[in-house]
Formats: structure tokens, sequence, C-alpha cells
């Protein structure tokens, strides 16, 4: 039963990231289609999305196990970057999601990405830093200095 | 509640609690002042017993089911377990920090938030722990978070 429930949290955790991420990479192709006046998104496309998607969050679930977070260290921070990199670019080329879309699309999907990256590594950089400061800002009140 | 602090040429410290009757602010305040003035009971590598005061100690663990003390200078045995440490000491600062061992508030240099809900603690010993997720919170509230 504990590992039952061990594996159910692990699935709950897993598709949460995988939602996120195969909602804003639907949204996006839904976006480039837009301006390209095709108002639909192929339903093949979207599955290949949340497969490409569900693989990366189980991979971001091993890169990042129970008890580390992200950030914790470079390395694993890089392993997940790279990964990310490999999976929704590789996807978009392997794929052809944004087949006969104009270039920039495919700079902006490039750009969106490696920003959405360095964007997660900044919030989580900041509030560790703002929460080391409250922690220290409580100790020493605490031990009355 | 009024605290005025007089300087005096006696050799022993006093406190004199005034008061109309004993609330809890005051019970609270004498079982500070008491927990402060226990002496720990411990004995070194000679097997000789001293009185250790909870102000000295910096942490407490336990390894195989003996209990050590860790003061700036040395390292002692003690009789009690951590559970009993932190049961008698807790309003003197001793907290739970792990399974198996017990910090000193008022022995942490700073504090780092690391993600995934844990803390480090630089003590003044200079020495690093690591405060799980299970006990964080405990030190968050402690601190008045």
């Amino acid at each position: 039963m504990k590992g039952f429930n061990r594996f159910y949290l692990w699935g709950v955790k897993m598709k949460y990231h995988m939602s996120i991420y195969t909602v804003a990479g639907i949204f996006f192709k839904a976006v480039v289609n837009a301006l390209q006046g095709v108002y639909t998104v192929d339903i093949l496309t979207m599955l290949q999305m949340l497969v490409v998607s569900m693989l990366f969050a189980c991979a971001e679930t091993a890169i990042f196990p129970e008890g580390k977070s992200f950030g914790d260290s470079l390395g694993r921070t890089m392993l997940w970057g790279i990964l990310a990199n490999i999976a929704f670019l590789g996807g978009a080329l392997g794929f052809g999601w944004f087949r006969g879309a104009p270039v920039w699309a495919g700079i902006t999907l490039v750009v969106i990405l490696e920003g959405a990256i360095v964007s997660m590594w900044y919030a989580m950089w900041l509030e560790r830093k703002w929460d080391t400061r409250d922690l220290n800002r409580n100790l020493k009140k605490f031990q009355g200095e | 509640m009024k605290i005025t602090v007089e300087h005096t040429d006696s050799e022993e410290n006093e406190v004199i609690l005034r008061c109309r009757e004993l609330d809890d602010e005051m019970l609270r305040l004498l079982a500070l002042v008491r927990s402060g003035m226990q002496k720990l009971l411990v004995w070194n590598e000679q097997k000789e017993l001293l009185p250790l005061s909870i102000s000295e100690v910096v942490c407490c663990e336990t390894v195989e089911e003996k209990t050590f003390v860790y003061t700036e200078t040395g390292m002692y045995q003690t009789a009690l377990t951590l559970a009993e440490l932190e049961e008698r000491w807790s309003t003197a600062g001793l907290l739970r920090c792990g399974k198996s061992c017990v910090v000193n508030l008022y022995a942490i240099r700073r504090l780092r938030s690391c993600g995934a809900g844990r803390i480090e603690a630089v003590l003044t010993t200079g020495e690093k722990m690591m405060i799980s997720r299970h006990y964080a919170p405990a030190l968050r509230e402690k601190l008045g978070m």
C-alpha cells in the first residue's frame, strides 16, 4: 500500500507538470496557426505534445527526486535545461509541429523556451534569497540581537 | 509587562519577578529562567562528570543509541535522550532538527533556504547542518514565521 501511495503521489506531481508543458505547447501552436490563418490544432500534434511532455515530466522527476529541487545543484539544473531543449526543440523538429511556419515562429519558440528556463531558475533563486533573508531576520530576532 | 535591569555590585546574578499573581506570561518567564539555570549533566572521554549550562551546548546527536553533546570546545555524552533534551530545554532554545539531532537555536550563526523545504544551518562552530523538510516547519514556527 505504501508503494502504491508513493507511486500515486509521484503520478500526481508528474501529471501536473506534464499538463503545464502540454498546455504551453498547444497554446504556442495555436498562436502560430492563428497567425497563419489556421484556426484548428491537429489532434495528432496535441497527442505528440502530450507524450513528449509526459516523457520530459518523467525525466524531470528523476533529475529532481523527492528532497531535491530546482536550482539545488548546478549539474541537475543544467541537465534539466539540456533535456528541455532536446525534448521540445527535438519534438518540434522531429514531429514537424511548426512545419510551414515562418522562420520567426521557430526563433520565437527557441527564445520562449530559453526564456522560460532562465525565468524558472531566476524565480527559484529569488524565492530562496528572500526566504533566507526572512529566516536570518527572524533568527536574529529570536536570539535577541 | 515592565522590564527593569538593575546593575549592582553583588557577586551572584539575581532575578526577581514581581507580580500580583502567577499568570501564563509569568509562568512562561519562570519556566524560561529555570530551564536556563538547570545544568545538563554530561561526562567526557575520561568519564569525568561535568555540569553543562545549556547556553554552552551547540548541538546534540545520537549515534548507536548514545547521546553526544557538542559544545564549541568539546564533545561529551549524556544519559538523556534527544526527546528528553528537547522537552526540558525547548524554552532555552533546543530544537529537534533531524531524526538523530537537536540544535541550540542560540548557537546558529546563519540559516540558508535550500529548496524542497530544507534549511541549512551554519553553527557557531562553523559546522553545517541540514534541517530536513520534516523538521523545517517546526524551526520556522519557533522563529515566529
